[in-house]
Formats: C-alpha cells, structure tokens, sequence
C-alpha cells in the first residue's frame, strides 16, 4: 500500500481525472472530497462489501440442512426468542 | 391478486399490502425495490426475502436476534428517512421494526450472516432497507456460531 501524509487542505491525483482532497481533520475522522468524473463511482467500501454479500448470498442454494437447523432451534429455544446457548 | 413464479416456493400469492419497498433496492441488485417476506412453518426461524420483480431471487435470512441477541442495528437519518421510521439503534426488543440478517450458506464452509448491512423493515410503512452499518466494523460474514455446531448432525 502507498502511504502519504497529507494535511487538511491537501490533495491526492488519481488517473482519469479523480482528486482526493483532505478537507477537515477532527478526533478519530477524517472529512474527504471527491473529485471524479461522472462515470466513476464513488463508493463508501462497506456498500461495496454489502454488494459482493448479496451477491453470494443470492448464489447460495436453500440446503436441505436448513429444515434440520430449523427443527433443532425451535426444539432447544422452545420459543425462546434468543440464541441457543453454546454447548 | 398478483402472483410470482419463485424459484424456490412455485406460484406465491400475495397480496399487494404486503409488499415492502426497499426505495434504494438492495446493494448489488438495485433494480429490485419491492420485497416480500416470506415465512415457512416448517423453516422457522429462518424467512427468506423473495422479489416480487425476479422470481429466480430471494435471500435467506434470520432475525439478528437468533444471530447474535446482543446486535442492534445504527438506523441514521439517511436510511431512516427510506424507512419513514425515527433514527435509532433497532434490535430483538424494538417494536414495529424487523431486523434481519442475510445469510450465505456456501455448499462448502460455514453459513454466514451479514451484520454489516443488516435489512431493517417496518411493517407499519412497509418499507425496507439494508441499512449498512457504516465505522461500525460490523463483519459481512459472520460465522454463525450454532449453524456450524449442527451441520455435521444432519443425517435425519
């Protein structure tokens, strides 16, 4: 990974016309400025990890296991609307 | 009443009310805004998040309760604002609010559940967001701790 110190006021130049600005610096955050071109997304990286979940998520097959894992909670937690607690 | 050609529960009837309107869709699947809930007897806990638009998509989910009991999902005013519901943190407790977690159940390694972006819905609005918990740390792939214990007991 490329590390810079930068301070508030400061910039970083990315390819294709994207600029990252450092605009304010307080406690544990940091406030950015975006610059970049319409056609490239700016993203928060969770939203991009919350994408790539949903994607496997949706690829993953119902398992017959679910009806057993179902059957078991219910048995153990007998309407219990917590966790079952570990073994 | 409108129907769905779902993949995995055939022809669904359901009525229109009970439609929940996700306003930014879900991330990676934008284009689908309208969800049903759907709830098997036999499944419970377990419900599955089916879209109306795309009979061949639903999501496996579990209440976050059932994942972790302590889990409160942060609504910010952003996400709030989609739900039409106050900001605020939501878990197992809060009333007129359904958190729940998306799961991933590869057919190798441990089922997961996603508390970076837990789907929050109000019944009351039927609206629905995935309200991704932004600086939290919060894991997308949470192994569940009791879905891992059982797996090797399946042979019923």
């Amino acid at each position: 990974m490329l590390v810079i110190r930068r301070r508030a006021g400061e910039a970083i130049v990315l390819p294709d016309g994207v600029e990252i600005h450092v605009l304010e610096i307080g406690g544990s955050r940091v406030k950015l400025g975006v610059v970049a071109p319409a056609h490239v997304p700016v993203l928060r990286k969770e939203a991009v990890e919350a994408g790539l979940q949903n994607l496997a998520a949706a690829a993953s097959p119902i398992p017959d296991l679910l009806t057993a894992w179902a059957r078991t909670f219910r048995a153990e937690t007998a309407g219990d609307q917590t966790s079952p607690a570990p073994q | 009443m409108p129907q769905i050609e779902s993949r995995e529960f055939g022809q669904l009837t359901y009525d229109e009310n009970d439609v929940y309107l996700f306003p930014s869709g879900l991330p990676g699947f934008a284009g689908n805004r309208e969800f049903l809930l759907v709830e098997r007897g036999g499944l419970a806990p377990f419900c599955f998040l089916q879209s109306v638009a795309e009979g061949g998509l639903r999501f496996i989910c579990l209440p976050t309760g059932m994942v972790d009991g302590a889990y409160q999902a942060e609504v910010g005013a952003e996400f709030a604002g989609e739900l039409e519901i106050e900001p605020g943190s939501y878990g197992p407790a809060s009333e007129g609010v359904q958190v729940l977690a998306i799961l991933t159940i590869p057919e190798a390694g441990p089922a997961t559940a996603n508390l970076l972006a837990p789907v929050v819905l109000a019944p009351g609005t039927r609206r629905g967001c995935q309200c991704i918990q932004f600086g939290t740390g919060a894991p997308a792939a949470y192994e569940i701790p009791w879905m891992v214990r059982r797996a090797p007991q399946v042979v019923d």
